[in-house]
Parts: structure tokens; sequence; C-alpha cells
């Protein structure tokens, strides 16, 4: 706007006498020379006269030559999208008034009722009110195309699951025009409280992994949900690569390993020929390091499977007391000969839990002989285990130097040999803690570390103190994460054993041991077995479809039946089979079904 | 003495396992490819097959069917080795003709064990002779 011109005002208007009303209301306005007319008989003369000299509003009258009506604005704001518009109307059209401003014009005055000191009030409101909007509309749009360009589905939802908004992240994901996303309702399990990791169907045939997150909101003063949308396909690919790349890699380091190390055996117990003690020496060196790379690769294949959620499990009852004292007898020498005391501190009952005993031990082991190596001459390392809020509290306590308490967050991380000072000829994987915490978690426990540089550390674990069922839950819980999260079904096979085929009966113990042994060597793809008597078992296999699950089930049934001498009848109440998620879709679920099925089959 | 026949594709392996079979009094024949395994196992008639399931020219199942033709070589007993990934497939097909399985790579020494379970350590013998 130039001030010292006034305003340009255009007239958009084909009658002579209507524009010469006009004209005089100008100069009625008291300071009237604040504004400055221009007039034009059609649009497309307003449209050649605007470019000439661009005016600061324009008055339009609906009917003129090259246009008639109401689509007159629509016209003008299109040749004009820059400038206000103002409507004229007579008194015939006064009705359309409101119906043009929601149209987008900034007001509407009818002729023959409007006062000079109106029009000018009305003109310099428009354009203020003009300037606004566009800032409005300017932020709307940059808001917009944010949305617009997120790879992120983002919708909003009403209650009844009706889509209000979606954007061009939710086509993509759904596959569908967004006209047809609003048509329907959204279906997809969604959860304000967490994010849920789900599957989406597509039309097309697409599977797509997707990630939900909801968040309340409110969308033209009703309440709604604002449901953000990943598509995971991404970051499971990339989990996946990564999970067969260790393990090939594993396999294709340990074969030619494996090939090093018997040469080098070979040379060094002088199978092929004397050799001096030097040569000796250094083969020895060899094949040590040998040794330690091997070690390096199960631990890696180790923890790449915690991470990935499918270590295999193990689990019996187990007296923990007992593994301790097991460690102390096997590794009471090692410390002997580095002249470290180990003892131990018992309680007086023993204490039990469902874990998986060997991975329990591995913990063990492993803290007892950093312990071990970090323990000068003269030190005392002490094994405890006590009852703890109704959980059981091991802890392995040294003298060694302790660990700083920077150090000390990243202690459980892989290969992060940080924490502590490692006395010279000590050398680990860099994964021992990595694993032992993963094993911990794995069984619902924690592990933690306290130190007092330069006193020493204390490495507690703490397990839960699970019965059967407990124990089950848990990694039935963490079978459903894994088949919801890689879409697959799987089975739980419970077989029943001891009661219904062997009952106590003289060969009951022997005909138990065999089962386990048979189970155990046959059934090496569970994800997880579970002893929960003598002869009592529970199966998770992963990734199997009922009728993979039965075939189990009726090989098992058959092997159980050949080592107890039963017929073929008398077998078949021995397994109960449930599988994920036709016979169950949560962990609470499996276990009231499971305890049916049992029920049922006392019956 | 014992024979055992090795068809194993690769000469390292046959080249280190004879030498330590060897040492332990066994006498050792080796062939790189099915066919040849084949032809040497009805030619000299081994106490036992060490098998490698991973053969350049034909399937296992293949080799076992046509030394299982052969009268003389039904109840060889065959030993085989395989890479860990392929063992629960190769457990499941051919569960019933293999005698024993050892998942690829293998220590030495729990090869020699299996072999001893079925035809007996020679240098135990030898010993028990001496004495």
């Amino acid at each position: 706007m130039d001030r010292e011109n006034g305003i340009g005002v255009l007239i958009v208007e084909d009658n002579p006498g209507d524009a010469k009303i006009i004209t005089e209301l100008f100069r009625d306005i008291k300071n009237g020379a604040g504004f400055r007319l221009s007039f034009s008989e059609t649009l497309s003369k307003a449209a050649a006269a605007a470019a000439h000299d661009l005016p600061d509003i324009i008055l339009l009258d609906l009917n003129l030559p090259d246009s008639y009506g109401p689509a007159t604005l629509g016209k003008a704001e299109t040749l004009f999208p820059e400038l206000p518009i103002i409507i004229m109307t007579g008194f015939y059209e006064e009705h359309l008034g409101l119906e043009l401003i929601k149209k987008g014009a900034q007001d509407y005055l009818v002729k023959g009722k409007i006062t000079g000191d109106w029009l000018a009030y009305s003109i310099k409101y428009s354009i203020e009110r003009f300037k606004i909007e566009r800032k409005l509309k300017q932020r709307e749009s940059r808001l917009e195309d944010i949305l617009e360009k997120s790879p992120d589905g983002v919708m909003v939802t009403r209650k009844d699951g009706r889509v209000l908004f979606a954007n061009h992240g939710a086509e993509a994901i759904f596959g569908h025009k967004r006209e047809d996303l609003l048509k329907h309702a959204f279906t997809l399990e969604a959860d304000s409280e967490k994010t849920v990791e789900t599957e989406l169907r597509r039309l097309d045939g697409r599977k797509m992994p997707l990630e939900v997150r909801a968040v309340e909101t409110v969308w033209d003063s009703e309440p709604c949900r604002l449901v953000l949308l990943r598509d995971l396909t991404p970051v499971r690919t990339l989990q996946r690569n990564r999970d067969e790349f260790i393990s090939m890699i594993s396999h294709e380091l340990r074969s030619p390993l494996s090939v090093v190390k018997e040469s080098l055996d070979l040379v060094y117990d002088g199978s092929v020929g004397d050799i001096n003690a030097k040569q000796k020496e250094i083969l020895k060196i060899g094949t040590e390091n040998c040794t330690r790379l091997n070690r390096l690769i199960d631990a890696l294949l180790d923890i790449t499977k915690i991470e990935a959620g499918v270590m295999p499990m193990d689990i019996a009852k187990a007296d923990l007391g007992l593994l301790l004292e097991e460690t102390e007898r096997e590794y009471g020498r090692l410390a002997e000969e580095r002249s470290v005391r180990l003892a131990m501190d018992l309680p007086k009952a023993p204490l039990f839990t469902y874990c998986d005993k060997e991975k329990v031990r591995e913990v063990i082991i492993n803290l007892v002989t950093n312990a071990i190596k970090f323990t000068p001459r003269g030190g005392v390392i002490t094994l405890s285990l006590r009852p703890w809020e109704g959980e059981a509290l091991l802890c392995v306590e040294d003298t060694g130097p302790g660990i700083e308490a920077d150090d000390i967050p990243r202690l459980f991380n892989k290969f992060s040999q940080v924490g502590r000072r490692r006395p010279p000829g000590v050398k680990g994987t860099g994964l021992g803690l990595a694993i032992c915490k993963g094993i911990v978690e794995l069984h619902g426990g924690r592990v933690w570390v306290e130190s007092e540089p330069p006193k020493g550390s204390k490495f507690y674990v703490l397990l839960p103190v699970l019965p059967f069922d407990a124990a089950l839950k848990g990694l039935v819980r963490r079978e459903i994460e894994l088949a919801l999260a890689h879409n697959y079904k799987f089975c739980v096979v419970d077989i029943n054993f001891s009661g219904a085929a062997v009952k106590a009966g003289p060969r009951a113990h022997e005909f138990s041991a065999r089962a386990e042994k048979f189970i155990k060597s046959n059934m090496r793809n569970c994800h997880a077995v579970l002893k929960r008597e003598e002869g009592d078992f529970t199966l998770i296999l992963s990734n199997a479809d009922p009728r993979e699950g039965c075939r189990a089930c009726s090989f098992v049934e058959k092997g159980l039946a050949d080592i107890a001498g039963l017929a073929q009848g008398e077998a078949s109440g021995i397994t109960l089979l449930l599988s994920f998620p036709g016979d169950f879709r949560d962990e609470e679920a499996f276990i009231r079904k499971l305890a049916e099925g049992r029920e049922k089959a006392n019956v | 003495m014992y024979k055992i026949l090795l068809i194993e594709d690769d000469a390292q392996h046959i080249l280190l396992a004879k030498i330590r079979l060897e040492l332990r009094g066994f006498q050792v024949l080796a062939a790189q490819t099915g066919e040849d395994g084949l032809a040497e196992a009805l030619k000299s008639r081994p106490d036992l097959i060490l098998l490698d399931l991973i053969l350049p020219d034909m399937e296992p199942a293949q080799l076992i069917t046509r030394l299982r033709c052969d009268p003389a070589a039904r109840k060889t007993p065959i030993v085989a080795f395989t890479g860990l990934d392929a063992f629960e497939l190769h457990r499941r097909h051919l569960g019933a003709e293999i005698a024993e399985f050892i998942p690829k790579p293998y220590e030495t020494s729990e090869l020699l064990d299996k072999i001893v379970r079925f035809l007996g350590d020679p240098q135990a013998r030898g010993t028990q002779r001496l004495a």
C-alpha cells in the first residue's frame, strides 16, 4: 500500500449508475482523498488493470457481462489470489452474504444501504483481516507440509473409529487414497497407554509390520485420537539381516578355526614328530588363542540370541544354594592357585526356583572367574545367597581394586572392558557381563554392582523365586511378543507323563529320566523346554502352526509310549496342545486354558 | 586293523583326520566325491564310513540308498558330519540310516569317541593284548 497515493481500490462494476453511486460514497468520506479509485466493467478488464497497477482491494459486483452470480467470487479469487475482495450486492441478493464470506469474501455490502464511513471502515478492516488470514494460512500450510512430508502415517480418528484426517504417509502405509481412508473406520489396535506393534494386512496382499502410537486430542472441539503409524519393515529387515549375518559369520569363522586348531594340536602333541620345548611353547600360544576365539564366537552367538529374544531356555526346578556350592567346588582350586580364598555364605534352608540352571550357572561362573581375575593375592571372594523380599539375592563379593563410579553404568554393555584396570595377561571376550545381564533379565531378574574402590566390588543377582506356572507364563509372554513381531504362530505342548502314564510305578524314576532324555534330544528346535515335575514337561515350539504342533504331540506320545511300554490308546492323553493365536492371545488366557485343559485330562 | 572310509570333499580335512585316525591305529581310505566314495566302499568294504553330508556330486540320501543296495554294505555304520544349520534337517530325513551325527566343526576327540563306540579302540585292544 502506498501511503502517499492512498489505498488503491479497484471497483469491478458494469452498471454506470452504481459506479457513480459508489464514487459519490467515497466523496462523502471524511478525508476521502485517502482512496485511489479505478473502475473496470468486466473481470477480464479488471485483471488487465490490476496487472498494470496493483490495487490494495477489490470491490466486486457479482453480475458482470463475463460472469454472473455467486460463481463470480470464485473466479475473482483465482484471478486475484493476493487481494482482499469485498462483494457488493443488490437487495435481492442479500441472503447470499454469509455464504459469500464463508467462501472467502472479506465482507459484503448491500448497495444503497451503506454510507461512506461504513465503506471506508469495511475496506480498512478487510485489508487487515486479509493480511492476518494470509499469515495464518501460511503457518497452517507450513504445518500441513511437515505432516505431508513425514513418512510416518498421521491420522485423526473419532471415538467411533471414523477417520477425520489422514496424511500422505497414512495413504502410503494403507495403500489407499485419502478419500477412501476417510470413508472407512480405523480398526487397527491402538492404545494411548503404550506403543503397539502390530501387523497390517493390506488389500494388495502385502503384510506390513506397524508401530501404532495413539494420543488423546481434540479436533474441531470433539475428543479424538491422534494416531501415529510407523512402517517397521526397514527395522525388521535390518534386525533379520544382522542376526543372519552374525550366525553365518560365526559358523564360517568356526570351520577354518577348527582346522587351524587341529593342525596346531597335531604338531603340539608330538603326533607327527618330536618338537622342542620352545616350539611347543609357541604352538601353545596358537592353540590357546584358537580356544579364545572360539569362546568369543560362542559369546557372540549367545548375545545375538539374547538380543533377538530367541535364546532357548531349559527350565527346571533348581536349588540355587547347590549351584553356588558346585561352583565353589569347581573354581576353588583355580582361586587357590592364585592365593585367593573362596568363601561361602548360604542360607540354612535350600532356596528353590524354576530357572535355566545351566545359564544361571554360567552367570555365577562368569562373576566368580571375573572376581578371581581381579582379586590380588591374599584376597577373599565371598559367594552368598539369601532370600530377599520373596526373591533370591545372589552376591559375589571380592576384595579387588573395585570399579570407579563413572565406569559402572557402562560395565554391562557389550565390549566395554572399561570397568576395571586389568591385571596383565587377563583377557576376556568383552561380552561376559552383557551375557550375564541378558540371562538374568531372561529370568525376569536384575543384576547390578556396588563398588567401593579400592576395597572391592559386590556383584548382585536378584532372581525371582517362581512357581512353575509363573516361569511358564513369562516364557509364553516372550514368545507372544516374538510371534507378533515376526508374524508367526507358535504352539505350547504340555506333557503329563508322570501322572497319566507312569503313576509312580516301580520304574517311574527310570521312565521319567528316559523321557527327559528323549524330549531333550528330539525336540531341539523348542524355544523353551520346561520340566514341571519328574516326567512332566511343557514345550514351547516357536514358529509352529497347530498342524505342526499336532505332529509334535503324536511324535512325543509315540516316543513316550515306547519308553513306558504303553499301548497306543493309553498314550493319547499324555499331551495337551495349545496354539497361538488360535487358542489364546495373551499369557493370562494361556494359563487359564492350560488349567482347564489339565483339569479335563485328569477327569 | 579296522578300515574307515572318509568321504569328504575338503582335502585339508581329509589330511588332518587321516593323520589323527591313523595315529590311533585305524586304516583310512578317502574319497572326495560321492561317486568315488561309493566305488571305494563297494571295493574295499570299510568297517565304518565317515560321511560329509555336503558332497559336490550327489545328495547324501542318494549315496546312502545306493550303498545299501549292496548286501555287504547294508549294515556298515555311517557317521555323518554336517554344518549346524543343516543338522536338524538331515537328522529328520536321514536319521534312520545314520548311526551318529557330528555337527561341524567338530573336535577330533569327539570324532574319535564316536568311532571307538562302534569299532572299539585299536589302541586299547593293543594294550590288552600286551598285558
